[in-house]
């Protein structure tokens, strides 16, 4: 049942948070990041989201597959491309027995993703454009 | 051998670039080629890794004729 892939189209919230109710789970833990426009000072525009698709999805697979092998189901989905103000770049969802269980598996899974996944963002600022990544 | 490029590489400098590499190698000879093709990216290079067949490398020898695909990894800003 699970949900994990890269895509260019819009993140369809409510059919992926419906895709994690099943009778067996009784805790549902989503994390959706959005394009914020204000980091401190700066002014962020629009922000261009590029992947190594296949090695992406391969790592992204790596995550869910140590959530599954907890018998949890999980989503993981991440937009590329342009994305505006509010788009959701990246939506991930643990579906599991407990809340205490969900909670924690979701924010690992963000978390990592964060860290390994080779996915990179292009930030339009009002100033100048950053690489994420890369600071200043 | 043709490395692929992403990111902030990708953009100043093209989606991949032509090395010679030799029968076996590490990663770190794959990032200082680039480097001296490209002075000027030296900073992101170093806070780069390589990935092989899709895979992330450390600093294992890497034989050549198991390569079918290289690439350079930037630093990842997902999420």
């Amino acid at each position: 049942m699970s949900i994990v892939k890269i895509v260019e189209e819009p993140i369809d919230v409510a059919g992926l948070t419906e895709s994690l109710m099943h009778d067996e789970y009784g805790g549902i833990d989503t994390f959706i990041g959005t394009i914020r426009q204000f980091t401190d000072e700066v002014e962020t525009e629009k922000i261009e989201y590029t992947t190594y698709k296949n090695m992406a999805e391969k790592e992204m697979h790596k995550l869910a597959n140590i959530v599954l092998d907890k018998g949890m189901d999980v989503v993981m989905v991440h937009r590329v491309g342009e994305l505006a103000l509010g788009e959701v770049a990246v939506f991930i969802g643990v579906a599991a027995p407990h809340r205490a269980e969900a909670f924690e598996n979701c924010q690992m899974l963000i978390d990592t993703l964060k860290k390994t996944v080779p996915i990179w963002k292009k930030e339009y600022d009002k100033d100048k454009i950053r690489w994420g990544g890369l600071g200043e | 051998m043709k490395v692929k490029l992403f990111s902030v590489l990708a953009e100043k400098i093209g989606p991949s670039i032509d090395l010679n590499l030799p029968d076996q190698f590490k990663s770190q000879d794959v990032l200082n080629q680039i480097k001296e093709l490209h002075p000027d990216y030296a900073n992101v290079l170093d806070q780069s890794l390589v990935a092989v067949n899709e895979e992330y490398t450390n600093d294992q020898d890497i034989k050549l004729e198991s390569v079918d695909e290289i690439a350079i990894i930037p630093p990842v800003s997902g999420g």
